[in-house]
C-alpha cells in the first residue's frame, strides 16, 4: 500500500460519498494534483431514490466526503504493483 | 429446514449490510476508505499535473457533468411539493368537468410537445418526457413487459389518458426506430434521449393501442361536445400510430396522413380559443433528476400553439411516399435529386426516405434487385444499345456491387440535412473516382477484345465507354454540387468567390463535354436504327430484306424507346449544365470587373507568416486533390485565368462594356434555358426535345430552377448597379477606399449564386458611428 501512487488507481472503480446520502460509483479516468476526479460510467444513488446512470462526471475535491474502493480492488492494485516492482528489480 | 435457511440468510444479510448498488453485491463493509491515502499521494504531484487513463482524451472531459454545480448537476434540480408528491393514481380535479379539462390539457400539451421535439429541435426530457404520467406508465409497463393502466378509479384517467399516452409513446418508438436506421444524424437532426426508458419494445403490433384508443373514443362519446377537443386529439394520435406502416408494410397509402392534416388543421383553428389548466406538478423537470441522464439541467419548453407542425410533417411524408409511383430509375433519381434540394424536408420524412426505398427484402422499392438497380442507372443514361450491355464481362460484376454501394450512399445523402449534404458529397467524390478507374480498365479491356462503342462508327475514334461516362458524369455533378453548396452554407470568404465560381464553370464545362459525347453516341445509335428502315425500303423482297426487317423490329421494340428517352433526358441535363455554366461565368466576369476596379482581390487580406494564398487555395481544393480527372488546376493557372478576364488600359471603357455585354448574354442564356426547362417540367409527358423525369417532384424542381432564373436576373441587375457605382465621377478615382464586396443571398433566388454586392463603406461607417 505504501508503494502505491495516485497513478495506480487510474481505471479503478471508486465509490465517492458526496454527503446527503449521495454516492457515486465510477471508473477513475483522470485526477489532478488537487484531487479533482473525473469518473466515467458513473452510477448514482441518491438517498431513497432509485439509481441512475450519469456518464462522465467531474467531482471537485471540495465536494467529496470520502473516497472508497473495494478491498478486492485494492488488493488487486497492490498485487499488480508488487509484480511490476519485482519485474523491474 | 426452510425456516433455518431463511434465518441463516437473514444472519448473512445482517452481517454484510445492504448492497450499495442494485447491479452488484458490494456493501459498505466491503469498502476501504482511501481518502487520506489519496490526499497524501497527491502531494507527490506537481500542482499543474494531471494523471489520466492513457486512452482517455482530456478533451472529452470538457463534456463531463460537474457534481454540486447547479448548472450541470441534475441532482440539484429543486422540485415543488406538487411535483415531488404528484400521484399518478389519483384522479385530479374536483368535478367531472375539471377532470375532463385536466386530461384534455395533458394530452393537448403532449401533442404540442411532440411538434416542439420534432420540428423545433427540442429535447425529449424537456418536452414529452417531462410528463409525469408518461414516465410513470413507461416504467411500470416495462416492469411487466405489458401496458399498465392507471388505477384512479376514473376512466378519463385510467382509459382515455393512458391510451393517448401509449399512442404518443408508440409513435416515439417509431421515431426511435428511424433514428436507429441511421437515415438522419442523431442529436443534429433529432434528439432521442430516452433517459433509459423502454419505449414499448414489448408492444409489437399497434392493434392493441388502436383498440385502446377506440375504447377511449367510445367512452368520450358520452361527454358530447364538451369532449370535442379531446376527441380530435385522440383521432390525431390514431393517425400517428399508423405512421409506421410506411416501413412495417411499406405502404404508400396516405389516408392517415390526410386525416392527420385535417385533425391538425381543426385543432390549430380551435386552439386559439381554447386554454387548458393542467394539474400542478404534472409536467416537471423531475425526470431529469430521477432517471439516467448525461445532460445538464434544462428548463421545460413552453409549447406554442403549433398544430400546423403536424401538417408540415404529414405533407413532407406524403411527398416521400409518392416516390413509390416512380416508373423508372430515372424518375427515382430525379425525385431524389430535387425533393430535399431547395427546402430541407421534415426530419421524419428524411429519415423515412432511405428506409422506404431500400428495403429489407434487398430490393429497391420492392421492384428492382440491387444488381438491376445498379445497371439501370447507366442504362437510362448511356448504356442503352451498347456492346458492353449485351455481353457484360465477368470482371464488371464486383464493380457493379461497388456501384450499388456508392449509389446507396448518394441516395442516403440526398436526404441529409443541408450541412451534412455537402459533407456527404465530399465523401462520395473519392468513391466515384475509384469506381471510374476500375470501370475504365474493364471497359478498355473489353474494347480491345470486342467492339468499341463509338459515335458514328467507324469514323469516330472517340470511344464512349458507357459505364465510365456515366460514373464520370455522376462524379462531376457531385463536384459541382459540392462547390456551389459551399456558397449556400457561407463556407467561402468573398475573396474566394472567384476561384469557386471559376471552378464551377470549369466543372460544368467538363460535364457538358461528357454529356455531349454521350448525346452524340445515343443520337448515332438512333440514326443507325432509323437508317435500317431506309435500307429495308431500298432492298428487294427476299430473305435478306426479311432478316433486316426482323432486326429492325427487334431494335425498335427493345432499344429505340430507351434511346429516345435517354437522348431527351441528356438534352435536359445539358440545358441544366448550361444554366450552371452561364451563371458561374457571369459571376467570374463580375469578379473580374470588381478586381479591375481594385475593389476586391482574390487574395486573403489577412497576413499570416505561416500561410500563403497558394496554401489557402490548396487547402480549399484539398477535396479534389486525389481525383484523377478532372484534375485540380494549379494555383498559377487559376491566377492567369483571372488575369485573362481582367480589364486594363488601353480602351478600358470599351473592354468594360464588352465584359458587361458578356454578363448580360450569359445571364440571358441561363434565363432562356431555365424557361425551357420549366416548360418541360410542367408538362407531364415525354416532350419532343426534353425530358426531365421530374413528374413526381414538379413543384420542387420548378422552384429550384425558378430560383436560378431569379439569380440570373439578380446577377444581371447587380452588374448594372455595380457599373453605375464604379463609373460614378465621385467614386471613380478611388473605389477601393469607398467600396467593399460581400456575398449576399437574394430572396427567392438560388443560394448557390449569391450576389457579389458592392457595399459603400462610408455608409457602413456612418451607421456604426450612430
Amino acid at each position: 500500500m505504501e508503494k502505491l501512487q495516485l497513478y495506480d488507481f487510474i481505471g479503478s472503480t471508486l465509490y465517492i460519498n458526496l454527503g446527503n446520502d449521495r454516492i457515486l460509483r465510477g471508473t477513475l479516468m483522470a485526477v489532478d494534483a488537487q484531487l479533482n476526479l473525473l469518473l466515467d460510467h458513473v452510477r448514482e444513488r441518491n438517498g431513497g431514490q432509485s439509481e441512475r446512470l450519469m456518464g462522465l462526471v467531474s467531482v471537485p475535491e471540495q465536494t467529496v466526503k470520502s473516497i472508497k474502493i473495494t478491498e478486492q480492488s485494492l488488493n488487486h492494485i497492490c498485487q499488480l504493483k508488487q509484480d511490476l516492482l519485482r519485474q523491474i528489480v | 429446514m426452510v425456516l433455518e435457511q431463511g434465518l441463516r440468510k437473514l444472519h448473512v444479510e445482517e452481517q454484510r449490510g445492504p448492497q450499495l448498488f442494485s447491479d452488484n453485491t458490494v456493501t459498505a463493509d466491503d469498502l476501504i476508505d482511501i481518502t487520506e491515502t489519496l490526499k497524501r499521494m497527491r502531494l507527490a504531484l506537481q500542482p499543474d499535473s494531471i494523471i489520466k487513463e492513457p486512452s482517455f482524451d482530456l478533451f472529452e472531459g470538457t463534456h463531463s457533468l460537474e457534481v454540486n454545480n447547479k448548472k450541470l448537476d441534475t441532482s440539484l434540480i429543486t422540485l415543488s411539493q406538487e411535483e415531488t408528491e404528484y400521484d399518478c393514481n389519483t384522479a385530479h380535479g374536483e368535478s367531472q368537468v375539471e377532470k375532463l379539462g385536466f386530461v384534455t390539457g395533458i394530452v393537448d400539451q403532449l401533442c404540442r410537445y411532440l411538434i416542439c421535439w420534432l420540428n423545433d429541435y427540442q429535447l425529449l426530457p424537456t418536452t414529452i418526457l417531462s410528463c409525469r404520467y408518461l414516465e410513470y406508465l413507461l416504467i411500470e409497463s416495462a416492469n411487466i413487459d405489458d401496458m399498465v393502466y392507471l388505477k384512479t378509479g376514473d376512466l378519463l384517467y385510467d382509459q382515455v389518458l393512458c391510451s393517448a399516452i401509449y399512442g404518443i409513446s408508440y409513435f416515439a418508438k417509431f421515431v426511435e426506430r428511424l433514428m436507429k436506421n441511421g437515415g438522419v444524424c442523431p442529436e443534429e437532426d433529432l434528439n432521442f434521449n430516452s433517459m433509459g426508458l423502454d419505449f414499448l419494445s414489448y408492444v409489437c403490433e399497434p392493434s392493441k393501442i388502436n383498440k385502446s384508443l377506440k375504447v377511449s373514443l367510445e367512452h368520450l362519446s358520452a361527454y358530447g361536445d364538451t369532449a370535442n377537443h379531446l376527441v380530435h386529439l385522440l383521432k390525431l394520435i390514431e393517425c400517428l400510430v399508423c405512421m409506421e406502416e410506411c416501413l412495417t408494410k411499406y405502404s404508400a397509402g396516405t389516408a392517415h396522413l390526410d386525416k392527420l392534416m385535417a385533425e391538425a388543421l381543426y385543432l390549430q383553428n380551435k386552439n386559439d380559443s381554447e386554454t387548458f389548466i393542467l394539474p400542478l406538478g404534472c409536467f416537471s423537470m423531475g425526470i431529469q433528476k430521477r432517471l439516467s441522464n448525461q445532460s445538464p439541467p434544462k428548463s421545460l419548453v413552453i409549447p406554442s400553439k403549433n398544430y400546423d407542425g403536424f401538417i408540415v410533417m404529414a405533407t413532407d411524408l406524403k411527398l416521400i411516399l409518392s416516390v413509390n409511383e416512380a416508373k423508372t430509375v430515372m424518375e427515382l433519381m430525379q425525385f431524389t435529386k430535387f425533393f430535399n434540394k431547395a427546402t430541407q424536408r421534415h426530419v421524419i420524412s428524411r429519415a423515412v426516405f432511405f428506409a422506404f426505398i431500400i428495403r429489407h427484402d434487398e430490393t429497391v422499392l420492392g421492384r428492382y434487385t440491387f444488381s438491376q438497380f445498379a445497371q439501370l442507372h447507366p442504362l437510362e443514361f448511356s448504356l442503352a444499345s451498347t456492346e458492353i450491355s449485351k455481353k457484360l464481362p465477368e470482371e464488371a460484376v464486383p464493380v457493379l456491387e461497388d456501384i450499388t454501394n456508392v449509389l446507396f450512399d448518394w441516395y442516403q445523402n440526398a436526404a441529409q440535412n443541408t450541412s451534412r449534404y455537402r459533407q456527404g458529397y465530399n465523401r462520395q467524390l473519392l468513391l466515384w473516382d475509384a469506381l471510374q478507374v476500375q470501370m475504365e480498365n474493364i471497359e478498355l479491356e473489353f474494347e480491345s477484345k470486342m467492339m468499341a462503342d463509338r459515335a458514328n462508327e467507324p469514323f469516330s475514334d472517340d470511344s464512349m465507354l458507357p459505364f465510365t461516362s456515366w460514373i464520370f458524369a455522376m462524379k462531376v455533378t457531385a463536384m459541382i454540387e459540392f462547390v456551389l453548396k459551399g456558397f449556400d452554407l457561407d463556407v467561402y470568404k468573398p475573396f474566394e468567390s472567384y476561384v469557386m465560381f471559376w471552378y464551377s464553370y470549369y466543372l460544368s464545362y467538363q460535364l457538358e463535354s461528357c454529356l455531349e459525347k454521350i448525346h452524340k453516341f445515343v443520337d448515332s445509335r438512333i440514326n443507325k436504327i432509323v437508317s435500317l428502315n431506309k435500307k429495308i425500303k431500298k432492298l428487294k423482297a427476299g430473305e435478306k430484306k426479311e432478316k433486316l426487317r426482323a432486326q429492325y423490329r427487334f431494335l425498335m421494340d427493345t432499344e429505340m424507346a430507351q434511346l429516345q428517352t435517354n437522348k431527351k433526358f441528356l438534352t435536359f441535363l445539358l440545358m441544366e449544365c448550361t444554366i450552371i455554366r452561364s451563371l458561374s461565368l457571369s459571376q467570374v466576369l463580375q469578379f473580374a470587373i470588381l478586381k479591375s476596379f481594385n475593389v476586391i482581390d482574390n487574395k486573403s487580406t489577412t497576413k499570416c507568416q505561416f500561410t500563403s494564398n497558394e496554401l489557402l487555395y490548396e487547402l480549399r481544393m484539398k477535396v479534389f486533390s486525389s481525383i484523377g480527372v478532372p484534375e485540380v488546376v494549379p494555383y498559377n493557372m487559376i491566377e492567369s485565368t483571372l488575369n485573362d478576364f481582367m480589364i486594363s488600359e488601353p480602351m478600358f471603357a470599351l473592354k468594360l462594356k464588352k465584359t458587361m455585354e458578356c454578363i448580360q448574354k450569359e445571364t440571358q442564356n441561363a434565363s432562356i434555358a431555365v424557361d425551357n426547362v420549366i416548360k418541360c417540367i410542367a408538362s407531364d409527358k415525354d416532350g419532343e426535345v426534353l425530358y426531365s423525369a421530374t413528374r413526381l417532384v414538379k413543384p420542387q424542381a420548378t422552384d429550384y430552377f425558378q430560383r436560378l432564373k431569379t439569380s440570373a436576373k439578380a446577377i444581371q441587375l447587380n452588374s448594372k448597379v455595380i457599373n453605375a457605382k464604379l463609373e460614378n465621377k465621385q467614386t471613380k478615382n478611388d473605389p477601393k477606399s469607398l467600396f467593399t464586396m460581400r456575398l449576399k443571398s437574394c430572396e427567392n433566388a438560388s443560394s448557390f449564386f449569391p450576389l457579389l454586392e458592392l457595399v459603400d463603406t462610408r455608409r457602413q461607417k456612418s451607421k456604426s458611428k450612430k
